[in-house]
Parts: C-alpha cells; structure tokens; sequence
C-alpha cells in the first residue's frame, strides 16, 4: 500500500497545487527573497519631482498616482521648472543635493533663442556625467526588430555640448568640442562597471576617430586603458556611420555601448526608435552624488501640442523609469512589482497610446497599470 | 512644334536662361569651341532646343548647377575612376550597359576617359591621384568612381580627401530607395539626403590644449551653408520633391546650427512651392528607424549627415546597393561608389555593380539625360526585382558578368 500510496499523493498534491487560486492580480511578479533591509530602511524616502513642460506634468502626475497606489516608501517634493527661465532655480538644486534623487519630465528648450538648454544646465551642475538609456524590446509589442536589449551610456558634460561658440567674423561661426581625459575614463569606468554588475558581456565604444583623431582619439585611449582592467569582458570599437547602419540592421550585435555626448544622442535615439520608440525607454543620469530619472531618450519628451491637450502622452517610459530610481533607492520588491505591472499592460495590448499604435488616454494606461498590480 | 510655341521659346530664350553663363564660358575654354558672340549662340541654342521640343528642358534654368548639354551634340567624354579591388569589374559592367544603351538611342554618346590611381606620389597634388586625373575631371565637368583603398602610410593626403579639396566638391547628394524585390525591414523609403560635404566638424581642425584635454574646432560658414541650401532646393525642384527638412540640434549648438537654419530658411523663402520643415536630429533619428516615409529632402550639415547617409542606407539594404554623387563648383558633378574595394572579391567575378550602377544613373540625371537614367533603373530594379541574378551579397549566386547581361537585356 506504501508503495500506491506515494504516486497517489504526488497526484493529489499537483492537481490541488494547479486547482488552488492564483493571485488576484493577472501577472505574478518574481519575489526576490534574498533582499535584506536593514532596520529603518522603510521610511518614507524624499524624492525631488520636477513636472517640466509639456507633457511632463502629466506623464509625472502618472507616476505620483501609481506610487500611491502601491503605497511606495517615496514622497515627492514638487518644483515647478520651466524651460524659459533663465537658470534652474536654487532651491530645486538644494533640494536635489538633499534628496540625492529627482524624477523629472522634459524641459522644452526655445529654439534659436539664446537661452542655453535647462536640461544640460543641470546636469553640468550636478555633474551628472553618465546618461543611461536601456533599450530593450517590449514583450508584446511588435517592432520591425528583434532581440534587442541595448544599454546606451553616454557622456553628458562635455564634448560638443559645451557650450562654447562664438562669432568669428559676421557669417563665420565656430563651435568648440572639448574632450578630457579626466572624464573620458570616468564614463569608461562607469559603462564597464555597469557591465561587471549586471551581468552584460560585451561593451562597445562608438567614436569618429578616423577623422577626429585627437578628440575621439583620445576618447579610444581611455576607453581601452579601462578594458584592460575588466578581462572578462568583450570590448570592441565601432565608428558612428556604420554603427548605425548596424543598428538598423542587425541590432543584436549590441550590448552595452558607451558613446561621448553627440553620437550618444543619436545613437540613444536610434535604439531606442528600432525598440519601441522613445515613449517607452526608461534610462536617467547619474553621478557620482546624485541621480536624476527621466525618460530615456531625449526625442519627444516634451511632446508636441496636440498630445498634451489630448493627454495622450505615453506614460510608460517615466514609470520605468521609476521602477529604476526605485532600485537605485533600495526598495526591489516595489521596482519588480511596478515593471511587471507595466510589461504587462503592454503585452495585453489593450491601453496603449498613439505612438504604440493605440489610442488610449494616459489615464486609462495608468489606470490599467494600477488595477494589474499585485 | 506650333508657331505659337516656337515664338513664346524664342521670347522667354532671350532672357537669362540662355545668357552665356560661367559654365559656357569655361567649357569653352577647355574645349576649344570658337567663342561666338552670345547672341548668335543664343539663337543657336533656341533653334536646336525648338526643333528638339523638349519642353522640360525649355523650363529649367542651367544656373551654375546643372551641366545642362542637351542642346550641344558633342560626345560627352567623363572621367571614369575603376579603382582597386573589385572597382575594375564593377566598371566594366557599367561600360557595358553604357555602350549597348548607345547603340539602341544612337543619340548621344558617353566616352569614358579612364584614369588609375598611380603607384608613386604626385607631387603636384600630394597623393596618388594624378594631376592629370583631376584636370580631366576638371574638363570634363563629369565623373564616375569605383572604390578606391587608401593606402596606409604617412606623407600624403587620403585620396578621397584630395578629390574633395582639388574640385571643391560641397554637397553628397544619396539618393536612397527601396528596391523592390529586395526585401528588408523597410520597404516604403523614398528619401534624398544632402549633406554639406566641406567644414562642420571635419574641419580637421583639433589640438591638444594641455596635456589630457583636446580641443576640436566646428565651423559654419554662411557662404557653405547657402551653397549647399541652394543646391537642395534646386535639387527638389528639378526632381519634383515637395519637401526639403533640414536636420540641425540648434537648441544645444545655438549659434552654429542657428547659422545654418538662417540660411536655410533665406533659400527657402525662394522656393514657396516646396515645403520646409527643421527637425532636431535626435527626433529624426527616431523618426527615420520607425517611419521612414515621413521625410523627402533632408539637408544637413557635415557630421550629421553622414551619419544620417550611413543610417538611411542601412534602411535599404546597406552600402552596396546605396548610389552616391558628390557635386562642386561649377557644375562638376562626381558621382561615386560609396562601398569598399573588398579586395577579398577581387577578379573573381563575384561583385556586385548595383551601386556603381545606381551612381552612374544619378550622374546621368544630373547630366539631365533623364530618359536615358530612367530606363537603366529600370533595368536594374527589375532584374533585382525578378530575383533570377543576383549577386551573392544580395542572397543569389550569379557572377557579375551575368548580373550585366540581366540588365542589358531589360534595357
């Protein structure tokens, strides 16, 4: 009987085990057991909130109804920034070098205007100096592109975005790009270290060296100084032309590429339109101090008129850009929950906005988002 | 031709079209044509174009860009540059297609003046190129290029480099198409991209200022900038596009990329029938990979557009199918290659001559010899479209050889 009365169980325990009732919420998200908290890690965090212009305010307001409904360990403090005023304000910065960490939407730049770009200012001003966009294809959306998952770190203080023109003579004008050594190797250190700790295997520099020989070059220099100290991993070089002709045409070539400021800014694009287009990419800037998270890629996030009077801005690419600024602050559990409520909104295919090819509203995209958390 | 036609060419003919411009006056020069007075040429000139009844060419005005000889019945000599590696087939190819194409139009007739990079250094041009070379290109107003290695080695200038420099060549016209029948990601991208071929940020301009800190210079000239607005508008009018985007990051580099949208948008204002846009590169960047159709003309300065070129020709199937022209001063136009030399598909019958090919008919369009163009495109779309002949970059197994006969046969 001993020996009839195991199978039995087994089948016993298995159908019991399939019949029992699942979560109450569609999607089940992975439990990351081996997370410790020290004691007190659970009060509430402060978070700096910039809205921004544009679609910003509402894509943001997305964020803040999600976190309240996940009773997230976060509070946000707001500053309202727009994109004409002369400098960020000083109290948003003080604010930011308290909390350490800033959610922002897009500041629109005026065009041709002489006001240098809020964006940029800020990021110089906290030295923010490694931009991280992760580009990846979305479980569910169809692309013209598979297989992509590309994380595109770029430098983000100096090189052609310094700032420096001037007029030579009425109708000659000049441009400075500036490339050090100081934070070539920074940017170098910071995409292999990204590497090492998620696991990435190869990492690809994207340059112009062939004619810029000393900016770029010098740019190789540090880049190959610091591969030498991480053997385990894969390092190549890739000029900008083909590495976008690349892009478009094998992208699983790519894994992890760090770029100087311009090409990283064509190139984030670039992926990030192969992978889904730019309302979906979470990325953000970092620093040695402080982190600030906004949508991955620079195109399109202020938005033009027509959506934001219609609201139909994509939400998705701030909320997982939360789910990381989650991480950063140590809360995982909160960050898994959030992407898998996210991931599977989208794979659904029910809410999506215009730029995914549907037609809902932002709210309805969040709302479903609430009601799949878990 | 009416009479009623007849007398309104004759009247709209003695105004400017028909003024001797710079190009006559230099042509004539090299080419030894006794120097009428502009009157009797002019006349000339109405006569064979009324008695041709071309009303196309009636219309458009041969400014200093188009090397307009329709009206001339002088064989057209260009300079054919093969190359190295697989460049000798792939022009052979194209000669072919060019001499079979005579014989059926018995119309005008292409003479190809062939010229080899040297061996040693030329001293009068720093390079492998020869003087004789360039000058014949000079003289010729146009050229056709294979692929060209630049030998590795200090003490003289990259070939392409010399080319650039010595004919003052401003815009990289590329047109780039889906071919149909060769399927990739992308089938509905028709665009035009013209790209500022001379300053930006290959001036070549950087220096160390201390040690660990580099400096590199971009420049934006008005003159370049106009130059290069001027002969994209031109080039959308004379080619029915409807749209000219000129692709900048001015909000970041306000006062360079600023220069060149003001000047831009002066040309613009010249031409109110084409439709002008500015887009920011990084949302074209986004928009080109996920919606190609949207843009027509994109003109834009140097960096910027050679990466865009590079990514609108990954679209359609990447540099060996991409046709190439480089335009100069004075209606020079050379049209090029853009792919390789492959030196390991050298001689052995394998390469593919689609690009030199495609060069060869946007050299011809230039030329204005529009039918001519239109029917070797044809041919070549439809032999790749069939899919009986195709090379073995495009998934096929033919040899070039028979790559050429295809298309000779559907011409």
């Amino acid at each position: 009987m001993a020996k009839r009365s195991v199978p039995l169980l087994k089948q016993l325990l298995s159908s019991s085990s399939a019949a029992s009732p699942s979560c109450s919420s569609r999607f089940t998200s992975h439990r990351s057991v081996t997370y410790m908290p020290r004691p007190g890690d659970g009060t509430p965090r402060a978070v700096t909130l910039i809205p921004g212009d544009g679609i910003g305010p509402l894509v943001t307001g997305a964020v803040e109804q999600v976190m309240e409904a996940m009773h997230a360990p976060v509070y946000f403090e707001r500053y309202d920034v727009h994109g004409d005023m002369p400098k960020v304000p000083q109290e948003v910065i003080d604010s930011i070098k308290k909390n350490k960490v800033c959610l922002k939407g897009g500041l629109a730049t005026p065009m041709g205007g002489g006001v240098s770009s809020l964006n940029v200012q800020l990021r110089k001003q906290l030295d923010l100096y490694a931009s991280l966009v992760n580009c990846f294809n979305l479980p569910g959306l169809p692309t013209r592109h598979e297989n992509v998952d590309i994380v595109v770190i770029r430098e983000n203080t100096e090189g052609e975005y310094a700032g420096l023109e001037h007029e030579v003579v009425p109708g000659v004008v000049e441009s400075l790009k500036v490339i050090t050594k100081f934070c070539s190797e920074r940017i170098a250190k910071y995409a292999f270290e990204y590497a090492y700790l998620n696991n990435r295997r190869k990492v690809t520099a994207v340059h112009k060296a062939n004619i810029m020989k000393l900016a770029d070059g010098l740019f190789l220099e540090s880049c190959r100084e610091v591969a030498t100290k991480y053997p385990g991993i894969k390092y190549n070089e890739i000029i900008v032309d083909n590495c976008c002709m690349q892009l478009v045409s094998k992208p699983e070539q790519f894994d992890v590429m760090v770029t100087p400021n311009l090409y990283g800014n064509l190139v984030a694009n670039t992926a990030a339109g192969i992978a889904g287009g730019t309302g979906v990419m979470p990325g953000g800037n970092v620093g040695a101090d402080h982190a600030v998270f906004e949508q991955g890629a620079s195109a399109g996030n202020v938005g033009n008129e027509k959506v934001t009077e219609q609201k139909k801005a994509n939400p998705v690419a701030l909320l997982l850009s939360s789910a990381m600024m989650l991480r950063h602050l140590q809360f995982p559990s909160f960050a898994d929950r959030l992407e898998t409520a996210v991931k599977g909104v989208i794979s659904e295919g029910k809410h999506r906005t215009k730029d995914l090819g549907g037609s809902s509203t932002t709210q309805e995209v969040v709302d479903a988002v609430i009601a799949a958390l878990d | 031709m009416s009479l009623q036609s007849f007398l309104s060419v004759f009247r709209r003919g003695t105004l400017f079209p028909f003024s001797p411009s710079f190009v006559e006056l230099e042509r004539a020069k090299f080419q030894h044509i006794p120097q009428t007075s502009p009157a009797i040429m002019a006349f000339k000139q109405i006569l064979s174009r009324a008695l041709r009844s071309r009303p196309d060419q009636i219309l458009s005005s041969p400014s200093a860009f188009s090397a307009a000889r329709a009206f001339s019945s002088a064989p057209i000599t260009a300079t054919l540059f093969p190359g190295d590696g697989i460049g000798p087939e792939i022009a052979e190819s194209v000669k072919q297609c060019g001499y079979i194409q005579i014989f059926r139009e018995a119309e005008v007739p292409i003479e190809w003046e062939e010229h080899y990079v040297g061996t040693e250094i030329d001293p009068r041009t720093q390079s492998f190129l020869t003087w004789e070379s360039l000058e014949s290109v000079r003289r010729n107003r146009v050229g056709l290029k294979g692929p060209m290695a630049t030998p590795i080695g200090k003490g003289h200038r990259s070939l392409n480099l010399t080319l650039r420099k010595e004919l003052n060549l401003y815009a990289n016209v590329r047109p780039c198409y889906s071919l149909p029948g060769y399927k990739t990601r992308y089938d509905d991208v028709n665009l035009v991209t013209i790209r500022e071929n001379t300053e930006g940020e290959y001036s070549g301009l950087e220096h160390q200022v201390v040690r660990g800190v580099v400096e590199s210079l971009k420049i934006i000239t008005r003159q370049a900038s106009l130059r290069v607005a001027e002969y994209a508008f031109h080039y959308a009018k004379a080619h029915g596009r409807e749209r000219v985007s000129a692709i900048h990051k001015a909000n970041i580099m306000q006062k360079t990329d600023g220069l060149f949208l003001k000047c831009c948008r002066e040309v613009a204002e010249k031409y109110p029938e084409i439709t002008y846009e500015e887009v920011v590169i990084d949302n074209c960047c986004m928009m080109l990979v996920k919606n190609p159709a949207l843009f027509d003309v994109l003109v834009m300065p140097n960096l910027y557009g050679d990466i865009i070129s590079d990514l609108c020709a990954g679209l359609i199937g990447g540099l060996g199918l991409t046709p190439s022209c480089n335009i100069g001063e004075g209606g020079i136009a050379l049209a090029e290659a853009v792919h390789g030399s492959a030196p390991d598909i050298a001689g052995k019958n394998l390469a593919n001559p689609t690009a030199l090919l495609l060069s060869g008919v946007s050299m011809l369009r230039h030329l204005e010899l529009h039918d001519k163009a239109d029917r070797i495109q044809k041919a070549v779309l439809e032999t790749i479209a069939e899919g009986k002949y195709r090379t073995a970059d495009l998934g096929g197994s033919s040899t070039t050889s028979d790559f050429t006969r295809a298309i000779c046969d559907h011409l």
